[in-house]
């Protein structure tokens, strides 16, 4: 590989672990001056991690980081400072009750005088210098997302970093706004910075950067220069060759519609369209997967149809029973009427103890929860849930000191059996899980698999939100895609491939777009 | 009534009010009957100079009857709230052997319950409090001092300061026009709540200065608390600000004294002297405070003391000032005029035969008018409160109660709002 | 620097481990440490600030006088015991009161305000309308003090189940709305007293065991009782439990989070209510001034029950022994303070501190451990630093 840049940072055999999972192994790394790196990758694959390593969050566990061909420990943030090494983070780290220029002043090194018009004064020449648009009297609580990022980049070059680190900047913006964050971007290139980029945003990646770095799974694949990149040799970069594993995928027998969604949109709290139009139908004895980057709209998706989640006007769920195809509206109803109105419908939340279990309560309790109410009694029966812990301990060989240990003191694999032994218990005709088999290890991961091919033989209509592509392919029977909100097809698992898949989710295709 | 003390900071966590001590009255071999235990519910703690003049008081008659081969032992409950720890600090005190139940301050007196009726052998004394001639109990008692009599005499201090810085010319309408209202010159006093007691002192004090200096007019300016550092310099400093030459107080805490020190120190062209109560508080303000009223309560718990122990009959409603020593001023301080030790004993010589009342009707009006009677003295059912002496009327304070009941205001002195809430 | 001196700093010295749940033998040994821990430092600062003039076994033994009465004294043990055994039931109430809001996690550090306005309320109907029939004043005084609280109560809860408004400083605000309030009613029956008395005895509620208080004892442990009850065994009380660990799981239990924060509140407030108005009717008989050292219709429990909630761990029958031993440090320390000068000016204080750091600071023991740095580098991190590992 021939530059002519000079190698500015360079990361030789990091590796990181969190417990059992190995989030970098071996990265080897190399940053130039004056360039645009992507460093691009699914989630879970490391970015995050290896870049926080260098900005003095995280240690690595081993390996080394060089800055201009000298090695360097960088224990916190303000070591990563010192060699010029800034980051600009998802969630922006600003003091809402200051302006501009004291949130910048903030940064100042004990030793300088606080003086506010002087901070100003170099704010304003950084902003012209690369084309900034910030008024460095503004509130923050008066700026929009893009404004406070703006504010973090300025305040990043006021401290005067050289190496400038972006976690998927374009997350939060609009079109326009991105495009004009790129122009900055490009400008602070021809000033000599060296700008990284997480993202897996791949027309991203094509259109603003030098050289691609990429991970998957905590591995270092490759670095490859952007201008002999497509969309589809980045793509298999990132996804990798299929692999097998051999989950049991049964033929679905007599699959008839069970709930018929159409067009369905949602707004989160902020007012923004996070799930725009959605339409499908999931149908009995079948699995159908959902892959998509996260953050598509896959937790609203499945929020809506649990009644946690407002829809917008327009949208519908419609619910067929089993025995008499009698049709029930969703939406618009709470969980509990949904329940009440004898619908079946289990649910595996993504957050499994902030959402799906009371992580101080134990096992006993914790089968209660979506059933407490029952009866006419004001006494909670826990006769009938401790005989179900009991037996989900038995059978799904949950291991816990005993039913009644508070279920946060399990591991995650456990906590999951424990949510997903529950959900099932319930004997339900629809059965949504969001990422079942994340952080597990590999035999609770089986475990899951067979629990869900189990309940798709029995009948029951089952949503597979995952993100590992490998699971997706084998044990769906179809894949709906989620880009950005919308939806970007449904494929046959059976025939699709890993690369299909992956640009699916990376790319939104142009009947979506034109759909808009 | 007295002493709220707003000095405490995590008192969430306290509430102390306990049992009797192990402590076991001596048995040095005298007389069974020379003995005698006595209980004290304080409402404060030495911390608070109105409890600790108490503490004092009842220390210094323990003393003094030794000399006399009386033993007499205390035991303290400190900061008690008016509230019914009251009796049962009360009925534990008697537990463990007390002859004589004391309690300090006003409000404790309505939380007695039934512990007085249930011991008639134990004599109870609620100082300031004006319960225990109309309840008929032959056990219960209130006292309080003349101090009236020595806010005249501290009036006559600040009085003769008054006197010299006009005979001197220091004090002209000229150079200080704002201490001036017309002929008169204002003098500002710290108060702590409207009750008669406060009125009855404040008067009292204005009426000796004005024996000396007669064209003064005196404005009062309440605190709302009985001990507010912050409150009362704040008070002190509005008072300093209106011109006031001299500022007394009935109120617990340096902190005016303290203001007038601060202004003084500072040197801005303020002309003030201060006079405190209860305690010397020259300490605090060396240069500007005159002296204190004060109360000397030895003397009447002596008188308590050694009328339980002889098995004489306790005085209903004690209230002694000069004639028993009951009451003084604290020390000159050195901003004293000259002549002021003479002047003082002048005036205390007068008040002890008699030649000088207090509450001279001579010597006040009230809407342009001497008074000659007057029945309207809050909580005393219509008595008529001024006597005639040989010709002479004045409000017989401290006579027909313990408890003061002057409540009339004068010509010439201006109350007015207080910055804090009731 | 070296760069080898960089990594040999990179471990800490020592650092806070999170341990797994402890077990019942730990726990009973770190509690039994704590309270060594606290009984040493406690003769110590005793000999300090007595200047060596006051022994331990006097001033312990002055502590447990004023708590219990004087040993052998029947009369005095009597007395103290049950004013001992009162002040330690109204703290209990008052933490029983906490105790769902706390579990709910909404920090009602509003108690005072509740407990004034239910005094306030069983004052007034004392004060006003004495002449009813003596058994409709009684339960007219019983259900307005339950409703001035649980309203009291409920206004913070509203407007943080609507509006999302922060409770700890709503319901703190409160508390001092609540006590001018009763100040004005204070003065206003007060006239030109110095001091407020107390209400006629005929509006008194009637004596229990020969104590005007009597009664007081009883309820306010049967109250304790029952909150253990309603916290353990019943539908609302698992309610609350999923609320406070996460108000996401409680929706999607389908609990109506909102409806639960304001009836939980009204609860809390309306026993706090009731812990003022018994205090009013049968403790006090008359209402207190807020500038006065102690309030007494509160004695300012609604503080220190929350010390008392937190160190039962929210069980409202461990409350009942948390409540007697801050009631025998804070009478103990006050007879330590009335027996020598030395301990007077709020040196009492300073031990119920101590005592209450050890405990506390015992607590933190069972949860995380001191990991000190060995000689090699330890291959084992923090567990706490695990999260998701990528965004």
């Amino acid at each position: 590989m021939e530059q002519t840049k000079p190698v500015a940072i360079e990361l030789r055999n990091v590796s990181k672990t969190f417990g059992s999972i190995k989030a970098n192994k071996n990265v080897n790394l190399s940053v130039y001056r004056g360039e645009i790196l992507s460093l691009l990758g699914e989630n879970g694959s490391g970015k995050t991690t290896l870049m926080n390593m260098l900005s003095g969050i995280y240690y690595p566990d081993t390996g080394e980081i060089y800055i201009d061909g000298k090695a360097v420990s960088i224990r916190s943030p303000k070591d990563a400072f010192d060699h010029g090494i800034g980051m600009i983070h998802q969630h922006f780290k600003l003091v809402e009750l200051f302006s501009a220029v004291e949130n910048v002043a903030l940064a100042m090194d004990a030793k300088e005088k606080y003086n506010l018009k002087a901070v100003a004064a170099k704010m304003q020449e950084i902003c012209e210098r690369y084309g900034f648009d910030l008024d460095v009297n503004q509130k923050v609580y008066d700026m929009t997302v893009s404004q406070k990022q703006t504010l973090e980049i300025v305040k990043v070059l006021y401290r005067g970093a050289e190496f400038l680190i972006l976690d998927e900047p374009t997350a939060v913006l609009t079109p326009q706004e991105a495009e004009k964050l790129f122009q900055v971007i490009r400008n602070m290139r021809a000033d000599g910075k060296s700008v990284i980029i997480i993202t897996h945003k791949l027309h991203e990646v094509l259109s603003i950067s030098d050289r691609v770095a990429i991970l998957r799974k905590g591995e270092y694949i490759g670095t490859v220069e952007t201008k002999d990149a497509t969309e589809l040799s980045l793509t298999e970069m990132m996804v990798g060759q299929k692999v097998e594993l051999n989950i049991d995928r049964p033929m679905p027998v007599n699959p008839e519609p069970r709930m018929v969604i159409r067009g369905l949109t949602c707004k989160n709290a902020e007012g923004v369209t996070v799930l725009d139009n959605v339409s499908f139908t999931v149908n009995s004895g079948e699995i159908l997967g959902i892959a998509g980057i996260s953050g598509c709209g896959q937790k609203e998706l499945l929020e809506a149809i649990a009644g946690l989640q407002s829809v917008e006007p327009g949208g519908s769920i419609l619910y067929y029973t089993p025995e008499n195809k009698k049709t029930t509206e969703l939406v618009g109803k709470s969980p509990r009427k949904i329940r009440d109105l004898g619908v079946a419908l289990s649910f595996v939340p993504e957050d499994r103890l902030g959402m799906g279990l009371v992580g101080t309560m134990g096992m006993t309790e914790n089968m209660m929860l979506r059933y407490y109410n029952e009866g006419s009694s004001i006494f909670t029966d826990k006769k009938k849930p401790r005989n179900l812990a009991l037996r989900i301990k038995d059978e799904l060989e949950v291991v816990t000191p005993g039913v009644d240990t508070p279920v946060r003191a399990l591991s995650g694999g456990n906590v999951q059996k424990v949510l997903v032994g529950r959900e099932i218990a319930a004997s339900p005709t629809v059965l949504m899980t969001a990422y079942a088999v994340r952080g597990l290890d590999i035999n609770t991961s089986y475990t899951i698999y067979r629990l869900l091919n189990e309940q798709k033989q029995a009948g029951v209509a089952v949503i597979y939100v995952g993100e590992d592509l490998d699971v997706l392919l084998e044990i769906s029977d179809r894949i709906l895609v989620l880009c950005a909100g919308k939806m970007n097809g449904i494929v046959d698992a059976r025939t699709t491939t890993k690369s299909e898949v992956g640009l699916l989710m990376t790319n939104l295709n142009k009947e979506a777009q034109q759909h808009e | 009534m007295k002493k709220i003390l707003a000095i405490l900071l995590a008192a969430a966590l306290v509430l102390s009010f306990a049992a009797c001590g192990s402590k076991e009255p001596k048995d040095n071999g005298g007389d069974a009957a020379k003995s005698i235990k006595v209980g004290a519910i304080l409402v404060g703690d030495e911390t608070e100079g109105y409890t600790l003049a108490h503490m004092n008081g009842m220390e210094g008659a323990v003393e003094a009857l030794k000399e006399d081969g009386y033993n007499v032992t205390l035991e303290y409950k400190k900061k008690v709230p008016e509230d019914t720890s009251v009796e049962t600090n009360a009925n534990n005190l008697i537990a463990g052997g007390c002859d004589i139940i004391i309690t300090n301050s006003y409000g404790h007196q309505f939380n007695f319950g039934s512990v007085i009726e249930q011991n008639p052998d134990v004599t109870f004394v609620a100082m300031t409090g004006d319960l225990a001639a109309g309840s008929n109990l032959p056990n219960y008692f209130n006292a309080f001092t003349k101090v009236f009599e020595s806010r005249y005499v501290s009036g006559v201090v600040a009085g003769m300061k008054l006197k010299s810085l006009l005979d001197s010319g220091e004090l002209n309408a000229k150079d200080y026009p704002n201490s001036y209202e017309g002929e008169n010159i204002k003098i500002g006093y710290v108060g702590a709540f409207n009750y008669a007691e406060v009125v009855s002192g404040y008067t009292a004090f204005y009426l000796g200065l004005k024996s000396i200096v007669p064209n003064i007019v005196m404005t009062v300016k309440y605190t709302n608390s009985w001990f507010s550092e912050e409150r009362e310099a704040a008070v002190g400093e509005f008072l300093m600000n209106q011109g006031c030459v001299i500022i007394g107080q009935h109120a617990d805490s340096t902190g005016a004294p303290a203001a007038v020190q601060k202004a003084h120190t500072a040197g801005t062209n303020t002309m003030c002297y201060s006079v405190g109560y209860n305690v010397d508080m020259l300490d605090v303000a060396p240069d500007v405070v005159l002296t204190s009223a004060s109360n000397n309560w030895e003397v009447y718990y002596e008188t308590l003391f050694r009328a339980v122990l002889e098995g004489k009959p306790v005085p209903q409603d004690w209230a002694e000032g000069y004639s028993e020593d009951a009451v003084y001023i604290t020390d000159l301080g050195s901003a004293c005029a000259d002549g002021t030790d003479a002047a003082v004993e002048e005036t205390i010589a007068g008040i002890k035969d008699g030649s000088i009342k207090v509450f001279d009707c001579s010597t006040f009006t009230v809407g342009g008018k001497n008074l000659t009677s007057y029945t309207n003295a809050y909580g005393m059912n219509d008595a008529e409160t001024i006597t005639n002496e040989n010709g002479v009327y004045f409000f017989d304070e401290s006579t027909l109660r313990a408890a003061p009941y002057f409540d009339i205001r004068i010509d010439g002195i201006n109350e007015i709002a207080s910055d804090y809430a009731e | 620097m070296s760069d080898s001196n960089k990594h040999a700093a990179k471990e800490p010295f020592v650092r806070i481990a999170k341990n797994g749940l402890p077990s019942a033998k730990r726990a009973i040994g770190v509690r039994a440490a704590s309270l060594l821990a606290a009984l040493i430092l406690c003769s110590i600062y005793i000999l300090i600030v007595g200047r060596g003039e006051v022994s331990l076994g006097n001033a312990f033994s002055q502590m447990w006088n004023g708590t219990f009465g004087i040993p052998g004294n029947v009369r005095s043990m009597r007395i103290m015991m049950w004013d001992t055994a009162v002040y330690a039931a109204k703290l209990l109430c008052v933490a029983v009161a906490l105790a769902p809001a706390f579990k709910m996690k909404f920090w009602n550090i509003g108690a005072e305000g509740q407990i004034v306005m239910g005094g306030l309320a069983t004052a007034i109907i004392m004060h006003d309308f004495g002449s009813l029939p003596k058994p409709l004043m009684l339960i007219l005084m019983i259900v307005v003090c339950v409703i001035c609280g649980a309203v009291w109560g409920v206004i913070p809860a509203v407007f943080k189940a609507y509006w999302g408004t922060n409770e700890t400083l709503f319901t703190l605000m409160m508390n001092y709305v609540a006590m001018k309030i009763m100040d004005y009613f204070y003065n206003m029956w007060k006239g030109k007293l110095s001091a407020l008395p107390t209400f006629p005895k005929e509006t008194w509620l009637p004596s229990l065991f020969d104590h005007s208080y009597g009664w007081n004892i009883v309820i306010f442990v049967v109250l304790a009782i029952l909150m253990f009850f309603y916290l353990k065994k019943t539908k609302q009380g698992y309610e609350i439990a999923v609320v406070g660990d996460s108000a996401n799981t409680a929706r999607y239990a389908g609990i109506n989070v909102r409806r639960v924060i304001i009836r939980t509140m009204a609860i809390s407030g309306a026993i706090c209510g009731l812990c003022g108005g018994l205090t009013v009717a049968a403790q006090n008989h008359s209402i207190a001034y807020s500038a006065e050292a102690v309030h007494t219709v509160t004695s300012g429990y609604g503080f220190t029950a929350i010390i008392v909630a937190w160190l039962a761990n929210f069980n409202t029958l461990g409350m009942i022994l948390i409540s007697l031993l801050i009631q025998f440090l804070e009478k103990g320390t006050g007879q330590l303070g009335n027996s020598f000068p030395a301990f007077a000016v709020g040196a009492g204080n300073v031990m119920i501190g101590i005592v209450l750091f050890c405990i506390i600071g015992g607590a933190f023991f069972l949860n995380y451990r001191l990991v000190f740095r060995s000689k090699k580098q330890p291959k084992e991190k923090v567990k706490t630093e695990v999260r998701d590992t990528d965004a």
